[in-house]
């Protein structure tokens, strides 16, 4: 049953006060029937590299068709009904963003030269399009925005959840800009000095750094990078504008965000030398004197020889950049605290952290999306060292606590991390002990262990990945939803929407979704959206980052996920959902009418 | 120039808070098998073969392992080399469906039609 007109009238005054709009406008939007939305996701058109290169290797980007969903029956373990359309309802409808990696492409604290001393291993450590990320954000904001109402069912846009990785490199400049951007704030995408770009993409020595003014001393010309002079300037000069998401948004901790280069623990050295006028600019500098540094063993007499060295200019590969304090590393809670310092709107203020996670230093969280469905942000990070991850055993008993709850209670349970299972199998741990580190196998027999939990989002790899996690009977289980990132090809985060196909079944549906700039870029346009373009089709060519496989297969991009329902789902009655809907409705007819 | 570079990169792990295991400094694992699992998955659905399990898999001695199920209930076999550009077999119910290499169909798959 769904809500009586009396609480209709109710809930649209409530709405309209809470959100500054007027009764009448409000009234009619929440009075109109659902339809279904037409966004440009890649339901209708995806974005492909040109069949042939354009120069040497470099390819462009072209519109391609559209994906239509494709049903995977995985968990579920039989055919579905072909009918099931014919009854479904929406119970939420959300978008998944991961991997941002907001950079501050001119940070000292950015070991860019990583690259030429390992570029297997840190290839991604000085990307072509580093210094456009803020861009790209702005421009996946548009999209999510675009993508209010559900293609599936024309349930509306209700929240987004984002699995870490949104900074790069544990700045403080960094996480500011992403919050800021995904707030509605805007941001010009720059540290230092006003208007110039200080970094290796303009120095002669960083020859495995892409040049835009002239790429033919570099690696990436021979490939076919194209010159694309005043791509820098344009870059760090003009101020991204941001309508902000439409709804309101949580984040967890990823790797990026709590450790330097997601790989090192910070040490005082590196927090004072991102705020430093020293940068290294080639890999031999960077060995020489900044790893050395880093290690601290050197002597009183090396360390005045190296000063020495450093004011008469004998030490080559190091460059003078402008200061900025800005560029301070954060300290393990200040991210959580950068959170707390954001608008009520998009809200929630915290991003799913509160006060009481900075006052504790617990770096998770839960929060209600609906009276029915409940997400669980976990912190996998392994702060002793390395990229990839592992749940620390106190999370994962307070996880299996909060999921035995969902059971009993009948509230479907989302579990948000940044790691996903092919990479919680980080066993670091410092030598002065910690606690047990539960790894993939374990992690995941435990979430199978309760049916409510119906998904796992994270990111991490930066590939579009979508898992069946399946019991061993069987049938029955969960699906893992890993997104590709905004910072590497093919810049696609994701759509999820849960629905109850009421005949004992539900769905999850997934698309992957572009961000907005066009699929080709146009030689010369340095608009906001010409960048995030551009941004786009260097990512598709920067080689050392295995473009192609970032994609992913047509299993992982649009698709219909199936599942039995894990418990009686009419327990959800239409009023409880006609009135989550109501609020969301609320929230993007508010976002409409101040954007 | 090279040893000392190397030298002083080597240095780096024992300066990292005394982590117990250097190994863990790897960066993001999972792109083989990953490569493997994203190419298979490409073939079987341009060959529109009608999935129950998508193929899930493992890394064997010499490469990769998938297995999965078609909706008629037929076994699908994939097997890969353990290194780029992974060379890659599938089966479906004992029938060859494909002989080739995965980077060429991810790299096939990403661009558009000619």
């Amino acid at each position: 049953m769904g809500l009586s007109r009396r609480r209709f009238l109710a809930g649209t005054a409530a709405l309209a006060a809470a959100w500054g709009v007027s009764r009448e406008v409000m009234g009619r939007a929440l009075a109109a029937p659902l339809r279904l939305g037409d966004a440009p996701t890649t339901l209708l058109q995806t974005i492909r590299m040109s069949a042939q290169p354009v120069r040497g290797s470099y390819r462009t980007l072209l519109a391609g068709a559209g994906e239509a969903f494709i049903p995977r029956y995985d968990v579920l373990g039989r055919e579905a009904d072909a009918n099931r359309s014919s009854s479904r309802r929406s119970l939420y409808y959300m978008a998944h963003m991961s991997d941002i990696h907001l950079i501050d492409a001119q940070s000292p604290a950015r070991m860019d030269a990583m690259q030429s001393i390992a570029p297997t291993t840190f290839g991604v450590a000085c990307r072509p399009q580093d210094t456009l990320t803020v861009h790209v954000l702005s421009s996946m904001v548009d999209s999510i925005a675009a993508s209010q109402t559900s293609a599936v069912t024309g349930a509306p846009l209700a929240a987004a959840l984002s699995t870490g990785d949104s900074a790069d490199n544990l700045s403080q400049l960094e996480t500011r800009w992403y919050i800021d951007i995904l707030d509605g704030k805007d941001v010009t995408a720059n540290s230092g000095a006003a208007g110039v770009y200080e970094g290796p993409q303009v120095w002669a020595e960083s020859t495995y750094a892409y040049h835009p003014d002239d790429p033919s001393g570099d690696a990436y010309g021979p490939y076919g990078f194209p010159t694309i002079p005043g791509m820098l300037e344009a870059a760090v000069t003009n101020p991204v504008e941001s309508q902000g998401l439409p709804v309101p948004w949580f984040a967890v901790y990823g790797n990026h965000d709590a450790m330097f280069m997601g790989t090192f623990r910070a040490d005082p050295e590196l927090y004072a030398w991102a705020v430093s006028d020293r940068k290294a600019a080639t890999g031999d500098a960077l060995a020489v004197n900044w790893v050395q540094g880093f290690v601290s063993d050197l002597s009183p007499a090396q360390m005045a020889i190296n000063a020495l060295r450093q004011q008469f200019g004998f030490m080559p590969g190091i460059k003078s950049v402008t200061p900025d304090p800005q560029r301070k590393l954060l300290e393990r809670t200040q991210f959580m605290q950068a959170h707390l310092d954001s608008p009520p709107v998009p809200g929630p203020v915290g991003h799913g952290w509160t006060q009481a996670n900075v006052d504790s230093g617990q770096t998770w969280w839960t929060a209600d999306l609906a009276p029915y469905l409940r997400v669980f942000g976990l912190d996998t990070c392994n702060l002793a060292a390395g990229a990839d991850g592992a749940v620390p055993q106190d999370q994962f008993d307070w996880l299996q606590g909060q999921l035995e709850q969902c059971q009993s209670s009948g509230i479907l349970a989302i579990v948000c991390s940044h790691h996903n299972a092919l990479t919680i199998e980080n066993d670091a741990k410092p030598v002065w002990g910690g606690q047990p580190l539960i790894h993939a196998e374990e992690f995941v027999a435990m979430l199978l262990q309760y049916p409510a939990c119906i998904a796992w989002l994270n990111g991490h790899t930066h590939i579009n990945t979508i898992t069946a996690h399946i019991k061993q009977s069987g049938s029955g289980g969960f699906w893992e939803i890993t997104t590709a990132s905004c910072v590497d090809f093919p810049q696609q985060q994701q759509l999820v929407e849960i629905v109850d196909n009421r005949d004992g079944t539900m769905s999850i549906f997934v698309t992957a979704l572009d961000h907005a700039a066009p699929p080709t870029w146009t030689p010369g346009d340095f608009t906001q959206v010409g960048l995030a373009s551009l941004s786009r089709e260097l990512a598709a060519n920067a080689f050392l980052d295995n473009p192609t496989l970032l994609v992913g297969s047509p299993l992982d991009r649009n698709v219909e996920l199936l599942m039995s329902a894990p418990f009686d789902l009419s327990a959800i009655t239409d009023a409880e959902v006609e009135a989550q809907q109501m609020r969301a409705k609320a929230q993007l007819i508010a976002h409409g009418t101040s954007s | 120039m090279r040893y000392p570079r190397l030298v002083a990169f080597a240095a780096l792990p024992l300066a990292l808070g005394a982590c117990s295991q250097v190994a863990s400094l790897a960066p993001v694992s999972g792109g083989p098998i990953t490569s493997v699992r994203i190419a298979v998955y490409d073939v079987l659905v341009a060959q529109e073969v009608p999935i129950l399990v998508a193929p899930q898999c493992t890394a064997v001695t010499d490469g990769f392992s998938c297995t999965g199920t078609t909706m008629d209930g037929q076994e699908i076999v994939a097997t890969a080399s353990g290194a780029s550009p992974y060379a890659l077999t599938i089966t479906v119910g004992g029938t060859t469906i494909f002989q080739g290499n995965a980077k060429d169909v991810l790299d096939e798959s990403a661009k558009v039609a000619s």
